[in-house]
């Protein structure tokens, strides 16, 4: 087993594998940037590197520099995480290269799966059912709307490069189709430095439903059931679900058999995720396989009992899996909510900093999280703050513990969508596992405002803090931090003690 | 001492009365309860960025709450739980004064398109004298590797656009200005 690992990433998921490392006996070596220097992931690693400057194309995105780190702290592997390089055929190949272990799948198969188009092309080969669409890249606007016409909008451009819903838009008639050529390119091209366009058939109220996979050097192949992760915004999840509502077992070991299939075609190894667009129907399409660990994956290590981040580390040192299919049973339900830095109404980013944090705990409720008090949420990186997980005998188990958890999550200094979360979890339709892509369209209303009793102790704890303001001259002074309570501590007390006792 | 207490789009009378060092409370001549008040100051400095608040914690006719108190030039801005709320508190006498002066509590909004977070802009889609309607796309900004479109909030004719193509801005800061 390795001796030290180099986490090349940042925020929960640094964390999250740090403390996969420390459960091993492993130790881990983090990476920062300039604007992480006081960064949850810094503090918690054995050893923290600076990588470089603010900007991630600087940073975390430096292959040559984090390489030469991992070397010079005698790391033995590198774990990417998600996002940033995770899912970058070369810095795979190259930390290989440099005689070090990549915790992921092969590079040829990472490069194979990124490719959009090539990937649809090994699913045809192999049996697996894509979504009705273009075979090669397009050129312009022209060909766009031909091909959109001939498979019926409306469609869906995709960046071939894409993921996390970058370089994506939806087309529903030929006047949008050069604006929406425009925007996706611009895009595709900024986040992952390709602008190859390609068109597929957008289906109307699919699910998303996923197949966690999970394979050896040996070739050994498990598939460890289903997430849902319907609850999109923005093309990106937001809330997922383990198992579906919509899947029976019979289902799952289709999709299971399925995704199976699919990472046999491009001889894999390490964890990875086979995602499906479900239609109405339940017909499943491959939509992308995502060559990492996903953000979602706390939700299928509560239902199946196992640590993937363990897994994937003993899965690169060579071991074969402890596990075989036929071990694998789902049990109970686990839902995840993504707390993000962002506007509960029009999911706008937020920035700014945290001044108070409280995170939610008790029976069933697991956080990972990379933040802490006084930390700036900056607009350089994913304003992911946290994963919100929770475990119950049911689903509606799972949701009341969410609700409690979210209700107990206390961030303040920076709008976070908490209350987005509680608006979704309490609709019917979400109750009953209604779920697509489009619930957020079609449902979601704003989060309700405060009730009469919030309002009036906003009111009260003003008017206090008002008349103390003015008053301080008199007493003591209020409203200037530290200093004030260092100066005159039995004043305070005092007051306080008369407030008690009114 | 009445004080007029506007939190989000609710308008308060509340009454206090500091009797021999207690508070007495009331909303419309009925007391309201208060036990347990509890302040604690918080800060943080980062960078050269200061930030002081203050975190209360009482019950309110014996329910609990925990809210923290944020001050700036003319408003207070109120964390309850995560959710935040803006208030604005005024005494009668100053409310008087203000009155006089031609300054009222929440007065009307200026027609200029703000940052409504920091960024950069990556695309102009209109031009000085053009006229626009609500919901129009006015600019393109990026953050967070996302472009987002910024669209007229009304309709009118542009006046001025305060910023360019691949320039940073803040939050806040003014980008379009109407007529």
């Amino acid at each position: 087993m390795f001796k030290k690992i180099l986490i090349a990433n940042r925020g929960e998921i640094a964390v999250r594998l740090i403390r996969a490392c420390k459960d091993m006996g492993i130790k881990s070596v983090s990476i920062y940037s300039d604007a992480d220097q006081y960064a949850q992931h810094v503090r918690l690693a054995d050893e923290a590197y600076n990588v470089g400057p603010p900007p991630a194309s600087q940073s975390y995105l430096d292959i040559d520099e984090i390489i030469q780190i991992a070397k010079n702290s005698k790391a033995e592997a590198v774990h990417p995480g998600y996002g940033f390089l995770a899912e970058n055929h070369n810095f795979a190949r190259k930390i290989e290269e440099a005689g070090l272990v990549f915790i992921g799948p092969p590079h040829e198969a990472i490069e194979m799966m990124g490719d959009k188009m090539a990937a649809r092309k090994a699913m045809v080969k192999s049996g697996v059912p894509v979504v009705p669409g273009t075979e090669k890249p397009i050129d312009d606007e022209i060909e766009a709307i031909d091909i959109a016409n001939k498979i019926g909008f409306p469609v869906l451009i995709k960046a071939a490069a894409g993921g996390g819903g970058k370089g994506m838009r939806i087309v529903k008639s030929n006047g949008e189709m050069k604006s929406s050529l425009r925007g996706a390119r611009s895009e595709a091209k900024s986040a992952f430095g390709d602008d190859r366009i390609y068109i597929e058939k957008y289906l109307e109220s699919p699910r998303h439903i996923e197949i966690q996979i999970i394979a050896d050097k040996h070739g050994n192949y498990v598939y460890l059931g289903e997430r849902e992760c319907s609850i999109q915004r923005r093309h990106q999840k937001v809330i997922e679900e383990a198992p579906s509502p919509a899947v029976d077992s019979t289902m799952r070991e289709q999709m299971g058999q399925a995704a199976i299939a699919c990472a046999k075609a491009c001889k894999y190894f390490n964890a990875g995720t086979i995602e499906f667009l479900v239609d109405a129907d339940l017909r499943y399409y491959f939509l992308e396989m995502n060559t990492r660990l996903q953000v979602e994956h706390p939700i299928t290590e509560l239902v199946t009992g196992l640590d993937l981040a363990v897994e994937q580390i003993k899965i690169a040192a060579g071991e074969k899996l402890s596990f075989k299919q036929d071990d694998i049973h789902i049990k109970g339900h686990a839902m995840e909510c993504r707390i993000y830095a962002e506007d509960p109404i029009d999911f706008l980013p937020a920035t700014g900093f945290i001044h108070r944090y409280r995170e939610p705990a008790g029976p069933g409720v697991r956080v990972d999280s990379g933040v802490y008090e006084g930390m700036e949420i900056s607009m350089y990186y994913d304003p992911l703050i946290a994963k919100l997980v929770t475990y119950g005998k049911n689903r509606l188990d799972a949701i009341s513990k969410m609700k409690r958890a979210l209700d107990e999550y206390i961030i303040t200094g920076v709008i976070t969508n908490i209350t987005f979360h509680r608006k979704i979890l309490e609709h019917p339709a979400f109750l009953k596992g209604e779920l697509s892509t489009h619930f957020i369209d079609e449902y979601y209303s704003e989060p309700d405002g405060f009730s009469e009793d919030e309002s009036l102790a906003m009111a009260v704890a003003t008017v206090i803090n008002d008349y103390m303001d003015k008053n301080k001259a008199s007493s003591f002074k209020m409203g200037n931090g530290y200093k004030t309570r260092r100066g005159s501590t039995w004043k305070m007390k005092g007051r306080l003690q008369a407030l008690r006792s009114r | 001492m009445i004080y007029k207490v506007k939190v989000g789009e609710k308008n308060y009378k509340i009454e206090l009365i500091m009797e021999s060092n207690s508070f007495n409370i009331k909303l419309n001549n009925k007391a309201i309860k208060i036990d347990n008040y509890q302040i604690r100051a918080g800060r943080h400095e980062i960078s050269s960025t200061e930030r002081t608040w203050q975190f209360v914690t009482f019950l309110k006719d014996n329910q609990p709450y925990e809210i923290e108190l944020l001050k700036d030039d003319t408003a207070y801005y109120c964390w309850l739980g995560s959710r935040l709320a803006q208030c604005e508190v005024v005494d009668e006498k100053t409310a008087r004064y203000a009155k006089i002066m031609g300054d009222s509590i929440g007065s009307g909004k200026a027609r200029v398109l703000s940052a409504p977070m920091p960024g950069m802009v990556v695309g102009i889609e209109v031009n000085v004298g053009q006229n626009v309607k609500k919901g129009d796309g006015l600019l393109i900004v990026e953050a967070m590797k996302m472009e987002n479109e910024l669209k007229a909030t009304h309709s009118g004719t542009i006046k001025e656009i305060k910023v360019k193509a691949g320039q940073s801005i803040e939050k806040n800061q003014p980008l379009v200005v109407f007529e």
